[in-house]
């Protein structure tokens, strides 16, 4: 009997040293949790990111992310190429422009692609109407690349219209005063801006492009930030697994995180938008069209860069290998 | 929980285990194995049908055909048979694809495609009409439209590539993990199995042979081999338990056997010393013999009687002291006892003197067998009837001769008075005199023909002639000879006997027995009764029956009915003339012949007397 009892307090004790040694090895290897700055631009297309945050998927991700909210994507990339921040979320048209002016980004996914986000919005007339006419548009966002396309698409060239660079803010009141007899800007000031026309108003989408919003980051930093990067996209795909599922909480989390607009307008528009991680030719292509744009336009790109190798799709094949259906790179 | 449950569930629980991981195993591996077959060759289809449309739409983008735009009808119908072989191969594609993310992809493309195609026609009615700015802007919308079919082609074969080296890997790990559950499933059998076997060794095995070893010191006399398994609820602990009692009882049995033996001994040695005692002092000569008729012992009383002492009469064998004339029945007598014919016999037989003399004996023999029934040894009693046997020949000589020197007196009496009754008819007083000593003179000459014939056969001077008899043949002849009698009586007589039956014996013994009951039938039969002669063969007999319908034999009086002289009450006064000698005579005669002889009879219905012969010379 009593060795029996000896038998059991010593195993007891072993068990125990045991656990208290797996404790300790676990604690060493978890550490601290590694921090990275996230500038974007307060719209809906960033849903995936107010998601991830407001359910924690960042901090079980082992991510401690810190926000730098910026009115437009293309404020946001320049605050991470100013080094304010260590990923930056912006259309394709700013990370174009960038990459014209010789900055070396490479976007790690999509976060939302919508064909009816970025529009122009003009009043009784179509768009050939406008020559000679004051158009409204932020300047080196998508909405300019939009507006060139229409412009195109009708036979005239933004030379044939006064371009009004305006910012986002201002674009609404812009029009509704009269200031500018059209304007091109994104959701939802678009539809702001749409009834502040009145009657007549209406509101024109390019057919050809499908806009995206990218999460950018410095290919120099990929090496040295991957695994942060990697658990960030782990976050996101895990809030784009519920805002697929859950819908409708997505929807107030999103209106909640945006001050200026309402759960009715989220509700409104969120058919429009496509919230999945991606990365595929189609962006590539309107990569593409965007460059030659630029070229065409004389916007300052020297030379035309080979868009394919400005995905990198490495971090989002670890997340999602179905997400990833470009391929050029992939292929050496 | 009981043994026999404790071994049969583990091989039940591993045999629904092996059962469940075999068709798990089986199940898993052959619809999955099914399924990616299906679906590879499916991803296959899709591949190339995927590269040709990817082909389809770089030849639309060429250069030549993308910005040189003309009037030329050939260019046209060109693009125009591109964009159709185009649908066609979409739409095949729409068949093959069922992946949602796949399908998505290809919605996609088919949108993209749709605008494209609307775009395609604009462009062409452009050219048709020569109106050059807008074929411009519309070529510029179709080029974009285009390279994004042909992008979304490009992801939608990624993505199917993706798929299908997916599906390739699944198939090797599905592989490789088929074979880790295999060996897993052989380790876990193995292991069981080395644990059962383990577990039987311990729990049934190695008591069961230290029960076996128990068991044989027990057999060889070691009765006090503790036994039992103390604890133990199950089989193995009943077993050892019953074990234990089995080994208390014989050990008791043991003692008590033992003390029994002591006093059986006793009371044997009590028991052999009263008999060696009874058998040496009693006064009547004992023989015990061997069952082939050879010496165990003699007492004193047979020796003086035989006038050997011991060791001379061992020398001689004990049927050579039997006369030569009584031998073989002796012999016989013998071989009936052994063979279990009957329990004991007694016959009268001449044992040779030592001078040489036959001395008449009632010799009485039985057989003492085992407990199998296997004959030990016979027990023979020999009692001196020599002087009243001397006696009683002589009396029937004197009956013999008595009997014969009458008879020719009576004859000539006989004569004298059959005369005097055929002289004297018509004088009616002395004529009926006359008849009744005539028929008084017959009676007596029957009784002295009995007599005679009783003496000689009693006295052994009848010598017994044997040959066939045919059997029916024989009762017709009887019957004929006696027609007169049974005829006067209006009797009916039957006879039933098998065509060719023959029997074996003395005919004029025979036909004096049948006779006697022929004539008895006849004589207690009222008028027009029936009388029925039937005979019939039973093994190593010929049976021979007289039945009658007449006056049948009183209860009370069937057991003398074999005895000198017996008449019945009941027919004596209806038939004054027997002689009360006819019954004993049949049944001396069917003795000597070697039969016996019964009967049955209700009195007022009838009687049947029935014979039993030897059938052979050899069974007499």
């Amino acid at each position: 009997m009593q060795n029996r009892i000896a038998a059991i307090v010593g195993a007891g004790t072993l068990s125990l040293f045991v656990l208290l040694a797996l404790a300790y090895a676990f604690w060493r290897t978890r550490g601290p949790m590694p921090t990275v700055t996230l500038a974007y631009p307060q719209l809906l297309s960033s849903a995936l990111l107010y998601v991830a945050q407001e359910n924690g998927y960042f901090a079980e991700r082992g991510l401690d992310v810190r926000h730098a909210p910026f009115p437009t994507g293309r404020d946001a990339l320049e605050e991470m190429l100013k080094g304010g921040a260590d990923v930056a979320v912006a259309y394709e048209s700013p990370m174009l422009g960038q990459v014209c002016r010789g900055e070396d980004i490479v976007a790690l996914t999509k976060i939302h692609s919508s064909d009816r986000d970025t529009g122009l919005v003009l009043r009784d007339a179509d768009v050939a109407s406008l020559r000679g006419k004051r158009v409204g548009v932020p300047l080196g966002t998508n909405a300019e690349f939009v507006l060139a396309q229409l412009l195109h698409f009708s036979g005239l060239q933004p030379s044939d219209v006064v371009i009004a660079d305006l910012p986002p803010s201002r674009v609404v009141e812009a029009f509704r005063s009269g200031e500018v007899f059209a304007a091109a800007v994104w959701n939802p000031l678009l539809q702001e801006a749409l009834a502040a026309g009145g009657r007549g108003a209406h509101v024109l989408f390019s057919d050809v492009y499908t806009e995206a919003s990218l999460l950018l980051a410095k290919r120099a930093s990929l090496s040295e930030r991957g695994d942060s990067f990697v658990r960030l996209l782990r976050a996101l795909h895990d809030a784009e697994l519920y805002v697929s599922s859950h819908p409708e909480e997505s929807k107030r989390i999103v209106a909640a995180a945006l001050p200026q607009v309402s759960l009715e307008q989220v509700d409104t528009l969120w058919s429009d938008f496509d919230f999945r991680l991606g990365l595929d030719h189609v962006l590539v292509a309107s990569f593409q069209m965007q460059a030659e744009w630029l070229d065409h336009a004389d916007r300052g790109c020297p030379s035309l860069p080979d868009v394919s190798t400005l995905v990198d799709p490495s971090p989002l094949r670890l997340v999602d290998a179905a997400a990833v259906t470009v391929f050029q790179l992939t292929v050496p | 929980m009981r043994l026999s449950k404790k071994i049969l569930l583990p091989y039940v629980v591993q045999i629904i285990f092996l059962a469940c991981v075999s068709l798990y195993v089986v199940f898993r591996f052959s619809v999955r194995q099914y399924a990616f077959t299906a679906l590879v060759e499916t991803l296959s289809r899709q591949m190339m049908l995927i590269d040709e449309m990817g082909l389809l739409e770089r030849e639309l983008q060429t250069d030549s055909l993308s910005y040189v735009m003309t009037r030329d009808p050939a260019t046209l119908v060109h693009i125009r048979q591109l964009q159709e072989r185009t649908g066609q191969v979409l739409s095949a594609l729409g068949d093959l694809t069922e992946a949602q993310r796949g399908m998505e992809l290809l919605d996609a493309y088919a949108g993209g495609r749709a605008k494209t195609e609307t775009m395609r026609q604009r462009l062409m009615e452009a050219v048709r009409k020569g109106e050059q700015p807008s074929v411009n802007f519309y070529m510029d919308k179709w080029l974009i439209l285009a390279r994004l079919d042909q992008a979304r082609i490009a992801d939608f074969s990624v993505h199917m590539n993706t798929v299908l080296h997916r599906e390739l890997e699944m198939g090797g790990v599905l592989t490789e993990e088929i074979i880790r559950l295999l060996l897993i499933l052989t380790l876990i059998a193995i292991l069981f199995l080395l644990f059962l076997s383990f577990y039987l060794r311990v729990s049934v095995v190695r008591p069961l042979a230290m029960l076996t070893e128990r068991a044989n010191k027990i057999a060889g006399g070691q009765l006090h081999v503790p036994v039992g398994f103390s604890g133990r609820r199950d089989e193995i602990g009943e077993l050892g338990a019953a074990f234990a009692d089995m080994a208390r009882q014989l050990q008791a049995t043991y003692a008590n056997l033992e003390r029994r033996m002591r006093q059986r001994s006793g009371e044997l040695a009590v028991s052999q010393e009263q008999f060696k005692r009874a058998f040496q002092d009693s006064s009547v000569g004992m023989m015990l013999l061997s069952p082939a008729a050879g010496w165990i012992n003699v007492n004193r009383s047979a020796l003086d009687f035989l006038g050997y002492g011991r060791e001379e009469l061992f020398r001689h064998e004990p049927r050579s002291l039997v006369h030569e004339e009584d031998s073989p029945a002796f012999i016989e007598e013998l071989g009936r006892l052994l063979s279990g014919e009957m329990r004991m016999s007694q016959m009268e037989v001449r044992l040779l003197h030592r001078k040489g003399f036959p001395l008449w004996t009632l010799f009485s023999v039985s057989v003492v067998r085992s407990k199998e029934g296997k004959p030990l040894y016979f027990i023979a009693q020999m009692q001196d009837i020599h002087r009243r046997k001397v006696e009683l020949l002589a009396q029937s000589e004197f009956v013999a001769l008595a009997s014969h020197q009458l008879r020719t007196p009576l004859t000539a009496l006989r004569w004298a008075l059959g005369r005097a009754v055929r002289v004297f008819r018509g004088a009616s007083a002395d004529e009926r005199l006359l008849r009744e000593a005539y028929k008084a003179s017959t009676q007596l000459a029957a009784i002295i023909d009995a007599m005679l014939t009783i003496s000689r056969i009693e006295a052994g001077k009848v010598r017994i002639q044997q040959e066939a008899v045919h059997v029916r043949d024989f009762l017709y002849a009887l019957k004929e000879e006696n027609r007169d009698e049974w005829a006067g009586k209006h009797l009916t007589v039957s006879i039933i006997v098998p065509p060719q039956m023959s029997v074996h014996t003395d005919r004029d013994l025979f036909h004096e027995c049948v006779m006697n009951l022929f004539s008895n039938a006849i004589k207690y039969t009222p008028q027009g009764g029936a009388i029925t002669l039937e005979a019939r063969r039973e093994p190593r007999h010929v049976i021979l029956s007289v039945s009658d319908t007449g006056f049948g034999i009183p209860d009370r009086e069937q057991q003398r009915v074999f005895t000198k002289f017996f008449r019945g009450e009941n027919v004596v006064l209806r038939e004054p003339n027997g002689t009360g000698l006819g019954l004993y005579l049949v049944y001396i005669i069917v003795r000597i012949l070697g039969g016996h002889v019964s009967f049955r009879s209700r009195e007022g219905q009838g009687t049947t007397f029935t014979v039993a012969l030897p059938e052979k010379p050899s069974d007499h």
